[in-house]
């Protein structure tokens, strides 16, 4: 909207004559007939061909850098947002600032990432950003020495000065100070800063500390005279030493970013990262819009819900497609006075674990996405690959996993031995927002009450605007039980702590107020362990365990999708991490071949 | 005439006070609140809640917060936006000339449609002409925006891999006419009129219409253009310089009555079309209990309302020389 536009130079340049002005007057009085033709049309099917997708393995981009060619640099990456909700991440609980972040800031550590197809090991695995080195001497000692080379952006206050100890000092204080997110490094004592060299001092042992500097909802570094530069200088832009600059953002409009020539990575054969020379994320809140848009090759790369793959496809026949399961958990929640006072039914295990059964996850997967996806676990979701994640229908499982096998009978049985006739129970559910944010949470919801009404359980609905469901039923204050969602975390610790710890105690996520004392004690003393193949143990057992008790009752992990258009390269694909650090984890080494 | 539209401007005032009132108290009355919001659906510890209302001015009793914010809004300072510290007053510059324009486009492009044919159909009644002009009004009546709106997106895709121009691409109308009435009128080019304007404007057409017809076909009936007609005037003559002037009077109203309408469908259409105006804005602001920012587009509605109102009863005036105002 802030163009210079040459406009009026051009027309006061020109005559426009008496033939050309008729002309205008008839295109202007034909194009009024077609009002007419586009109100009236009737339906027609799409002419498009359907891309031959395959198999979901297929269709995933498996490309790895080499066959790819030689990254060319230069060009403007075209993406999309629905939303921005502030710049500043450490102010910010909600991923859709965390997502920003990383085009302009920069991370300690930051998630593993390869071009293509990353093995499922790594997943959630921690590599160098700003550190060059991480030293882990004792459990309560980490000593992370900076990289030498980090320079903040160019710009005022900063002016391109070097990146010290005392920023991340300073970064962490702040956090530590206003972050809603805080209690994410409870556990942490003191941070001193010696030059390039930060040492973190534990209170307990933390053995995802790593994974905890890599969170994209925690630590940024922020130089402190930008911060101070005005009591609204972190809102107003961004300044960082990220691999982008940030240029603009206009509500509704347009949010955007130029590359960081000073950006201190190279990639393997040396050349200055990133390739492209700007990002540009249009602000689309219509989903319709934002496919029409891809199809006339406006926007490079959209994500796309599952039930609209298939006009994807139809419009894009070209597009690549990418696919992965997300984190975000849909689960039941069960009302809090059944763990804090024994309040039936659902202070009975048998009840929540009939209601489990009474759900058929793979039809729900079917009537979400016909690639399927996944069952999570509770509250460890598939996205977190095998190395984290229990596989609900898998033999490591054990008897817990019955709870998960669809199977009515079962389920009446159940709930006649606790007890349990004609239940009929309140069932609370967000109306807005969360069906755009997740497209599967209302085809969800709608299937519910008829899987429940097999087992003889009857639900009365009860819709809540969002602001008043998260206000409510989020924090806590509703009966019966709701169908809600769970936003992602970055590692599986801050899962565990905040569904199950007590609410005062680091459980900000314990919607149900579970108080289970051995559970919180073995997450504990899980978090504490220092070999990765205990802590992987642990997590399994603990997983066993709460699948037997189903404290909440976790519903599906569809398949989602990604798309762009195959001019754009050197693209990881949607698993995991990359999921929220777009400008470091995912468009750092985008490049276009034309 | 001055006495009157001074009177009706300072009746205005209580409407107005009423409006914000309302429009105030109500939106602090929905469940869910802005520190809510602002933390998402982390949970809200009690010193970040004090935190937050502290830094927007949300810890002072309410009324107090009422007479501030009202006595900023007249100096045109409506204060900054609850959700990104943004100033209200800034963005209301670069989005109410949008949302504005487009509702001046849609109402001319209603009226482009409705007035003409709405003529011809009750000049030619029951003719074939007037049988298809009456059943366009009705599907124009019946079509909803959204459909309509959403249609032209998803099969201008399919069929000729077009898109609508993203935001950014809009223009104001000062800095580049012809950009800024493609936007609205002929996203795709080639003056194909399937803009939003035109889709709002289509949807208002329909009642304009049929008004239109049944009030030309009433004055048609009248004795004074039956003389005309005797005396011998050509049908262009009796039609447009003695019919027509009587009948647009209820249509007039009509149109005064269709802006608030207009404002409403705005918000679908703009969202829509990613249109960069104050409809699409409302909407997001509310969802998020963005109390300063709903305040001031609330107000700047009532605003328009009142004086689109008062507009209209000066054309009567205008239109009818009988009508007199004291």
């Amino acid at each position: 909207m802030n163009h210079t536009s040459s406009f009026w130079d051009k027309f006061t340049g020109q005559r426009v004559s008496r033939r050309r002005a008729l002309q205008m007057s008839a295109l202007a009085g034909a194009s009024a007939g077609a009002i007419a033709i586009v109100g009236c049309g009737g339906s027609s099917s799409s002419n498009t061909t359907p891309a031959s997708s395959g198999s979901p393995a297929a269709s995933k981009t498996s490309t790895g850098a080499g066959s790819e060619g030689t990254p060319k640099p230069g060009g403007t990456l075209h993406g999309t947002v629905s939303l921005v909700l502030g710049k500043d991440p450490m102010k910010a609980s909600t991923f859709l600032t965390h997502a920003l972040a990383s085009f302009s800031y920069s991370r300690l550590l930051r998630f593993k990432t390869t071009i293509g197809e990353l093995g499922q090991d790594d997943w959630y695995t921690t590599e160098m950003e700003l550190a060059a080195s991480v030293q882990n001497p004792d459990p309560l000692t980490y000593i992370v020495t900076l990289r030498d080379d980090v320079k903040w952006q160019n710009l005022p206050p900063v002016n391109g000065r070097k990146l010290t100890g005392d920023d991340v000092v300073y970064s962490y204080n702040r956090y530590r100070s206003i972050s809603p997110n805080k209690a994410n490094f409870d556990m942490v004592d003191t941070v001193t800063a010696a030059g390039q060299v930060v040492t973190f001092k534990l209170k307990e042992p933390f053995g995802l500390f790593k994974s905890r500097l890599a969170s994209f909802q925690d630590l940024w570094v922020m130089p402190q005279e930008f911060i101070e530069s005005s009591d609204t200088a972190s809102e107003d832009r961004m300044l960082g030493s990220g691999p982008f600059i940030f240029d603009k953002f206009e509500p509704t409009v347009v949010m955007s970013w130029k590359k960081n020539p000073d950006y201190f990575e190279k990639d393997a054969a040396g050349a200055a990262l990133p390739y492209l020379d700007a990002v540009n994320l249009a602000i689309i809140t219509d989903q319709n819009q934002v496919l029409s848009q891809f199809a006339a090759g406006q926007l490079d790369t959209i994500s796309v819900p599952p039930k609209l793959i298939d006009s994807v496809k139809g419009q894009s026949p070209n597009a690549v497609i990418d696919q992965a399961p997300r984190n975000i958990l849909s689960m039941m929640i069960f009302q809090p006075e059944s763990f804090t006072g024994a309040a039936k039914p659902f202070a009975d295990e048998r009840v929540r674990q009939a209601f489990s059964r009474a759900i058929d996850r793979d039809a729900l997967l079917d009537l979400v996405s016909k690639e399927g996806g996944e069952w999570p676990n509770m509250p460890i979701n598939a996205g977190f690959g095998k190395s984290w994640w229990l596989d609900p229908k898998g033999s490591s499982i054990g008897s817990g996993g019955d709870n998960y096998k669809y199977d009515v009978a079962e389920a009446k049985k159940l709930l006649d031995a606790a007890g349990v006739t004609n239940l009929e129970v309140p069932m609370h559910f967000s109306s807005t927002v969360y069906s755009t944010v997740v497209p599967y949470y209302d085809i969800v919801r709608q299937a519910l009450p008829a899987m429940l009404s097999d087992a003889g359980i009857k639900v009365k609905e009860v819709p809540e605007e969002y602001g008043n469901y998260i206000a409510q039923t989020f924090a806590g204050k509703f009966d019966g039980f709701a169908f809600s969602l769970e936003s992602v975390f970055s590692d599986i610790a801050a899962y565990w702590t905040n569904m199950f710890y007590p609410r005062d105690a680091g459980g900000g996520r314990n919607h149900s107020s579970v108080s289970d004392a051995e559970l919180a004690a073995n997450i504990k003393k899980m978090l504490q362990a220092q070999s990765v193949d205990d802590l992987h143990q642990q997590n399994f057992d603990l997983q066993k365990y709460t699948s037997q008790k189903m404290y909440y009752v976790p519903m599906v992990t569809p398949v989602e999708f990604a798309a762009r258009q195959p001019k754009l390269k050197g693209v990881l694909n949607s698993t995991g991490p990359t999921t929220y650090g777009l400008g470091t984890e995912a468009q750092l080494k985008n490049w276009f071949t034309a | 005439m001055r006495p009157y539209i001074i009177k009706r401007l300072l009746l205005s005032i209580p409407t107005l006070i009423g409006v914000s009132l309302i429009v105030f108290f109500m939106v602090r009355a929905i469940p869910g609140d802005v520190v809510q919001q602002i933390s998402g659906d982390a949970p809200v510890t009690p010193e970040f809640r004090a935190q937050v209302q502290q830094d927007l001015g949300l810890d002072k009793p309410a009324y107090e917060q009422y007479v501030y914010w009202l006595g900023n809004s007249l100096r045109l300072d409506f204060g900054t936006s609850l959700r990104d510290r943004q100033s209200i007053t800034h963005r209301l510059k670069n989005t109410l000339p949008v949302t504005l324009e487009m509702a001046i486009l849609a109402l001319l492009v209603s009226l482009i449609i409705a007035i003409p044919i709405g003529m011809i159909s009750a000049m030619r009644q029951d003719s074939v002409v007037d049988y298809v002009s009456r059943s366009v009004a009705i599907g124009f009546l019946a079509v909803p925006t959204f459909w309509l709106g959403t249609m032209i997106i998803v099969y201008s895709s399919v069929w000729f891999t077009k898109a609508t121009p993203q935001a950014q691409a809009y223009q104001q109308f000062w800095e580049n006419p012809y950009q800024n009435l493609k936007f609205l009128l002929f996203p795709f080019g080639y003056f194909i009129p399937v803009g939003p304007a035109v889709i709002l404007g289509v949807s208002l057409s329909g009642t304009v219409m049929r008004l239109m017809r049944a009030q030309m076909l009433e004055v048609l009936r009248q004795d004074y253009v039956r003389t005309a007609w005797a005396k011998g005037l050509q049908e262009r003559r009796v039609v447009v310089g003695h019919a027509l002037k009587n009948a647009l009077i209820p249509v007039i109203t009509v149109i005064g009555l269709q802006i608030p309408i207009i404002v409403g469908g705005s918000v679908i259409v703009e969202s829509i079309f990613n249109v960069p105006g104050m409809g699409q804005w409302f909407f997001q602001a509310i969802g998020f209990r963005d109390y300063t920012a709903v305040q001031a587009i609330a107000l700047l509605i009532a605003v328009a309302v009142v004086i689109s109102n008062l507009l209209v009863d000066i054309t009567y005036a205008y239109l009818d020389p009988r009508i007199r105002y004291s």
